[in-house]
């Protein structure tokens, strides 16, 4: 298994863990308002599911060329330094309702958002045929 | 990767920008920064965007892929059709999630049928073949 799609995998392992604490949390812990509801569930869709999609077709999906069989690497791994800039970001600043943080959620937004764009400019080409 | 995968996994990575791109909306929304009149139908739009168009889409793009094969003669007889039609029904019902909050299921359950139909027959185990159709 290439070294990208490692990263991306055990990164999403984490979130998996994080997201199923965060899910126990905002049950038990929860005043009945479930405020950490959009926190574990993109903690889930977006570090688990996304990472394990992206590490997995960064593996399995057909190679590029010979010169490139993983496509342009650095492309993927920027995306996916931004995509975790802009989660970690998302998680840490928007249960805090009553704390008013509108720059850290502008910034997820926009780094979350080049960061898929990256990671779609990275996978693109090899979705292709033999 | 056949040319319906591709089309699938294709249009699935399309649907991720376009999911992405309402959510860093709600997201900026949230903080406070401008107000979207229409919150809560963009929050059903990314909803099914991104379940629907990215995820669902997307495994089923790779399960077309990756299954073992139908013959070829059955194959060209007209299964991958319906996984044609399942595929256009799942992108039809994302399209109508953007014109209503409460978009008709029946294409959602179109999808899913036509997509079981192609997919059923491949799922077998090692060792085992599809009788060619006559």
């Amino acid at each position: 298994m290439p070294l990208i799609s490692r990263v991306f995998i055990k990164t999403g392992v984490l979130y998996f863990l994080l997201a199923s604490t965060s899910l126990v949390v905002d049950t038990w812990v929860s005043d009945g308002v479930f405020w950490m509801t959009p926190t574990w569930l993109h903690l889930f869709v977006v570090g688990w599911i996304t990472h394990l999609i992206f590490g997995v077709a960064g593996w399995m999906f057909p190679k590029q060329s010979k010169e490139l069989p993983r496509g342009r690497t650095a492309v993927g791994f920027s995306g996916y330094a931004l995509l975790n800039v802009g989660l970690v970001l998302r998680a840490l600043w928007e249960p805090c309702a009553t704390v008013s943080r509108p720059m850290a959620l502008l910034g997820s937004a926009i780094t979350q958002w080049v960061g898929a764009a990256l990671l779609v400019v990275w996978i693109w080409p090899r979705v292709k045929g033999k | 990767m056949p040319t319906l995968s591709r089309i699938a996994v294709r249009s699935a990575l399309t649907h991720f920008l376009v999911g992405t791109t309402l959510g860093a909306l709600l997201l900026v929304h949230k903080a406070g920064l401008f107000v979207l009149p229409n919150f809560a139908t963009l929050l059903v739009m990314h909803f099914h965007v991104m379940v629907a168009g990215w995820l669902v889409q997307l495994a089923v793009g790779v399960a077309l892929w990756i299954l073992p094969r139908m013959s070829r003669k059955a194959q060209s007889a007209g299964h991958s059709y319906a996984a044609m039609a399942g595929i256009t029904s799942l992108n039809l019902g994302v399209v109508s999630s953007l014109f209503s909050q409460h978009p008709p299921p029946c294409f959602y359950l179109a999808s899913s049928i036509l997509i079981a139909f192609d997919l059923w027959p491949r799922i077998r185990p090692f060792g085992t073949t599809i009788k060619e159709s006559t």
